[in-house]
């Protein structure tokens, strides 16, 4: 039974009795206690490791809302606007032209020696590029021969090449929704139905959805996690078939495995009732670095994509309001009821303020008949939630995960196309959400966006957008607060914070390991905190291993 | 190449009466071997005699139907579907109660092994416009009732007749759709397959039951103005299948109920839903679907039915004759023309090029015309005895007069020059 107890430059602890410290002690991968080295002695024999002297140690941090999909991601070419870290650690510069998406994607391509493979890109973001669109000439520039297929950001939109047209019988004569056309009316190999796109990838010989359960996969979100500190993520959410499932515990079962991954199942994957005894049996293969149980529910779409749910007055550029997933007034309150009545805990996704009403009438409705003090609903994104719905989501006990670094991307866009400048000052409203009591945490949904909590961090303290704006300056938080929010906020969320999210005796030693003290550097420096690496479970991960040999590949 | 099966979509609300006309179709002796994907097995009768298999994913019923979950992958279970040992004959996808059923509609439009038939929505006449009403849902009902080839306004014995009336007038605001009034939602299932109505291969005449009079589909209730000797047209190449595969044909109309047919020679027939309308030789050639409600009986009265207040509204088909070549291009256009009044279209014609090599088959239903030819069988270089090339139309009340759909088709037939 070894003690080790990590000396530190300085140590944030989240625990409000002993908020800084210089010493943590670890045993059976959990903390002992926190403070000065003769706070601690009284434990007993110990070890102690100098190594972090020089760092500061904060609680390692948990991403209440990404996916596994990072990890997969990359196995397809990185073709967004804003520069991007792979979990190899390669930074992948922005590509601020389609000419530069064209030749970073021949380059790319250039060294499959598969014909047959289709060539597939991902992170495209056209709404940058003032109105020029990529055609299927641009993508037959990176095969004529070979399937190319591109998904766009927002996950609602692809461009592929002539050959994905020609194998899929997609031509002027087609009519279906969402098939772009130009001038002389035939299509320009934009695709922007789900029937279309479903079709694109068939004829491209790929699934729409790759293996979330994927061993290298997992291990390559694992890497991205390390890299960020993060030391607990979800995987919000997943259909979690057992095939997935079955990867999931195997690929998580070795104590090298980085990251404990909390994947939540996706509703509309099955029937409530099924879905119950589904997660029910699940629970039980869940362990340290893996924990079965959540459930994920999606209200709406998003609102970049236009498929938001939106009260009055709707879109700020007129578009038609979006799409409903669950129908609000009775399925809602239905799917909801059956987990909750079953002692499941469920998050919703709501992006739009009427999705967000919608599922808070609905928690409520289910709150009046099963009445439970601690159910920790929580709206995933709740992006446009004002004063009056934080206000209700207190009382009822719901909490709040708010996706802070939209703010960032897609802040310039929500004032000009989606919201206008009024909404737009109250989207990912943390300093609303913590002025009236509602629990709170903030996310990456990364791949959407680059998993890094100091980044999303920096997004809720500043609310810089891309063109350096500050948007709502009423809504930041101190960076107290934003780094409560990535750690104990999150571990809240999840139920977790029994475990996770503080250094305090008994919990996990999970510590997300820096090169500086976030609360002393510039508030606007925040985002370039270096990250040295983690420590999960008592076990130290650097980051400069990711890749090593002995290291956890 | 294997032909396309035919796909169409269910939509509407929660309540609508979805899961009761799938019940229906999976336990009902139609002869069409349909493949249902839905979302949630919960709500249907798949235990009981009728299930022949159950493995999961597909449950096997034992009308050969079969009920498949799709989860979040529509396309998979498609492609799985027909590339099983025996695809089915029409498949039908439940849409959630909020999805746009035309975005389902349209993988079917891009599938090489689907084509689109109908979208079909469900409304509940007792709660659609109070739906409608709510600021949450208005847009998504208004949307689903426009994607709608037809609209069927169920529950129609839970409301007033003027308030059907009320619904019907407000649903005319929202849909181009033809909409017919159902109970139960207790719909024929000519109007839902097109695999209801058998077009024989024209030149393969060996089956015993032929097309003639045997398999009439041409008959009539209230046809004062017919008589213009045309009641031998009646049999002609196209006829709903009767209601069990093999059974023996249904016996002919009554000798008080002959078959209408215009000056243009198209012969109507209308039926229903309920079974009395056609005064018992209807359920034979126009059957229901099955289960047959204490309410349909009383409305096979036949003094209820037939002032238009039986709350099983009727559907029409029409038979249009055409002995002549036609252009294929000019048809469609007239076909698409029809639409959506015309719900569904489906027959044979002579190509340009006349009977010697092939003939077209003509295929229509909700916004798609498809009109292909079929190669002639090598040992028999001419029509069959006894058939003739013609389209059958189906539709509602406001099916086009049998004037409309007969110039239609001999304005196509008009170009064509027979070699």
């Amino acid at each position: 039974m070894t003690t080790t107890i990590y000396r530190a430059r300085k140590i944030l602890t989240m625990n409000p009795r002993r908020p800084e410290a210089t010493h943590v002690a670890v045993r059976d991968g959990r903390v002992l206690g926190t403070g000065a080295l003769e706070d601690l002695a009284g434990w007993g024999d110990h070890e102690l490791d100098d190594r972090f002297a020089d760092r500061v140690i904060v609680p390692g941090f948990v991403e209440g809302h990404c996916h596994s999909w990072e990890g997969a991601a990359w196995e397809d070419t990185y073709l967004g606007f804003f520069d991007r870290t792979a979990p190899d650690g390669v930074v992948h510069k922005g590509l601020k032209s389609i000419d530069d998406v064209v030749e970073r994607f021949r380059a790319s391509e250039a060294r499959n020696s598969d014909p047959d493979r289709a060539a597939m890109g991902w992170g495209f973001d056209p709404i940058f590029f003032d109105g020029r669109r990529m055609v299927a000439a641009d993508l037959d520039r990176v095969s004529a021969i070979r399937p190319v297929v591109v998904m766009h950001q927002s996950g609602h939109i692809v461009n592929v090449n002539s050959e994905v047209l020609r194998r899929a019988g997609i031509s002027r004569d087609t009519n279906v929704q969402g098939l772009v056309a130009d001038a002389n009316g035939d299509p320009t190999g934009e695709l922007q139905g789900p029937a279309l796109q479903a079709i694109a990838y068939r004829a491209a010989g790929k699934r729409r959805f790759l293996d979330m359960g994927d061993a290298g996969a997992l291990r390559r979100f694992a890497h991205s996690a390390l890299r960020a500190g993060v030391t607990t993520a979800t995987d919000l959410a997943n259909e979690l078939p057992e095939e997935t499932v079955a990867g999931q515990v195997a690929a998580t079962a070795h104590e090298d495995f980085p990251l404990r991954v909390v994947p939540a199942f996706y509703a509309a994957a099955r029937p409530a009732a099924e879905g119950v005894e589904w997660v029910k049996s699940l629970i039980p293969r869940s362990h340290d670095r893996l924990r079965y149980g959540l459930v994920k529910l999606v209200a709406d779409g998003s609102i970049q994509g236009f498929t938001a749910r939106m009260k009055w007055p709707g879109y700020y550029n007129g578009h038609e309001n979006g799409l409903w997933y669950i129908e609000p007034r009775e399925e809602l309150p239905c799917i909801l009821g059956t987990y909750h009545r079953a002692g499941l805990q469920v998050h919703v996704h709501t992006n739009g303020d009427e999705a967000t009403e919608a599922a808070i009438d609905a928690i409520e409705a289910v709150l009046r008949e099963h009445p439970a003090s601690d159910a920790r609903f929580t709206l995933q994104h709740c992006q446009m939630a004002h004063d009056a719905h934080f206000r209700r989501m207190a009382r009822l006990g719901i909490c709040a995960n708010l996706f802070a670094n939209h703010i960032h991307y897609w802040g310039d866009q929500h004032v000009a196309l989606t919201m206008g400048r009024e909404r737009a000052e109250r989207m990912d409203a943390a300093g609303s959400a913590k002025r009236l009591g509602v629990p709170f945490s903030i996310h990456s949904d990364a791949p959407v966006t680059h998993l890094a909590p100091l980044f999303t961090a920096w997004c809720a303290v500043n609310r810089f957008t891309a063109s350096g704006r500050v948007l709502g300056p009423a809504e930041r938080i101190p960076v107290e607060d934003a780094l409560h929010a990535v750690t104990l906020g999150a571990a809240f969320t999840l139920k977790l914070d029994t475990e996770i999210g503080s250094l305090e005796t008994g919990k996990r030693a999970d510590f997300a390991i820096l090169e500086d003290d976030p609360l002393a550097v510039d508030p606007a420096a925040l985002k370039d905190v270096a990250v040295w690496g983690t420590v999960v479970g008592g076990r130290v991960f650097p980051v400069s291993e990711i890749g090593a040999a002995g290291a956890p590949e | 190449m294997s032909a396309r099966v035919p796909m169409s979509v269910l939509g509407g609300f929660l309540g609508a009466g979805k899961t009761t006309l799938l019940n229906r179709i999976l336990s009902g002796g139609h002869g069409v071997r349909y493949a249902v994907l839905v979302n949630d097995f919960g709500e249907l009768a798949v235990d009981g005699g009728l299930v022949a298999a159950h493995d999961g994913e597909t449950v096997t019923f034992a009308n050969g139907c079969v009920c498949c979950s799709m989860g979040d992958d529509l396309v998979g279970t498609l492609d799985r579907l027909l590339d099983g040992d025996r695809p089915p004959e029409h498949i039908l996808v439940e849409a959630s109660g909020v999805a746009d059923p035309r975005a389902i509609a349209d993988v079917a439009t891009l599938h090489p092994g689907l084509s689109r038939d109908l979208v079909v929505v469900l409304a509940d006449v007792e709660t659609v416009r109070e739906r409608y009403g709510d600021h949450r849902l208005r847009d998504t009902v208004a949307r689903q009732l426009a994607a709608a080839d037809l609209l069927v306004l169920n529950k129609c014995d839970l409301v007033a007749e003027d308030e059907i009336g009320k619904v019907e007038s407000w649903a005319r605001d929202c849909s181009r759709a033809p909409a017919i009034r159902s109970i139960g939602a207790d719909i024929p299932v000519e109007l839902l397959s097109p695999a209801g109505l058998e077009v024989p291969a024209p030149l393969a005449t060996d089956e015993s039951d032929g097309y003639s009079t045997a398999a009439a589909p041409v008959s009539t209730a209230s046809a004062p103005d017919a008589g213009n000797g045309a009641s031998e047209r009646q049999g002609q190449g196209v006829r709903p299948r009767s209601r069990e595969r093999g059974r023996a044909a249904p016996p002919p109309p009554p000798r008080d109920a002959p078959a209408r047919t215009t000056d243009d020679g198209a012969s109507e027939s209308p039926a229903s839903t309920s079974s009395g309308i056609g005064r018992g030789y209807a359920t034979a050639t126009l059957p229901p679907a099955e289960a047959s409600s204490g309410v349909h009986a009383d409305l096979s009265d036949p003094n209820v039915h037939d002032h238009g207040s039986d709350h099983s509204h009727r559907f029409v088909s029409r038979f249009v004759p055409c002995p002549d070549p036609v252009d294929p291009d000019m048809l469609r256009a007239a076909l698409s023309s029809l639409m959506p009044r015309v719900l569904r279209a489906k027959g044979f014609v002579v190509s340009p090029g006349g009977w010697g090599s092939e003939c077209l088959v003509v295929q229509a239903s909700g916004r798609t015309v498809d009109i292909s030819p079929r190669p002639a069988s090598p040992e028999r270089g001419a029509p069959a005895p006894g058939i003739t090339p013609g389209i059958v139309f189906i539709g509602v009340d406001d099916l086009p007069d049998p004037e409309t759909l007969a110039r239609a088709v001999r304005n196509a037939a008009a170009r064509a020059t027979p070699s």
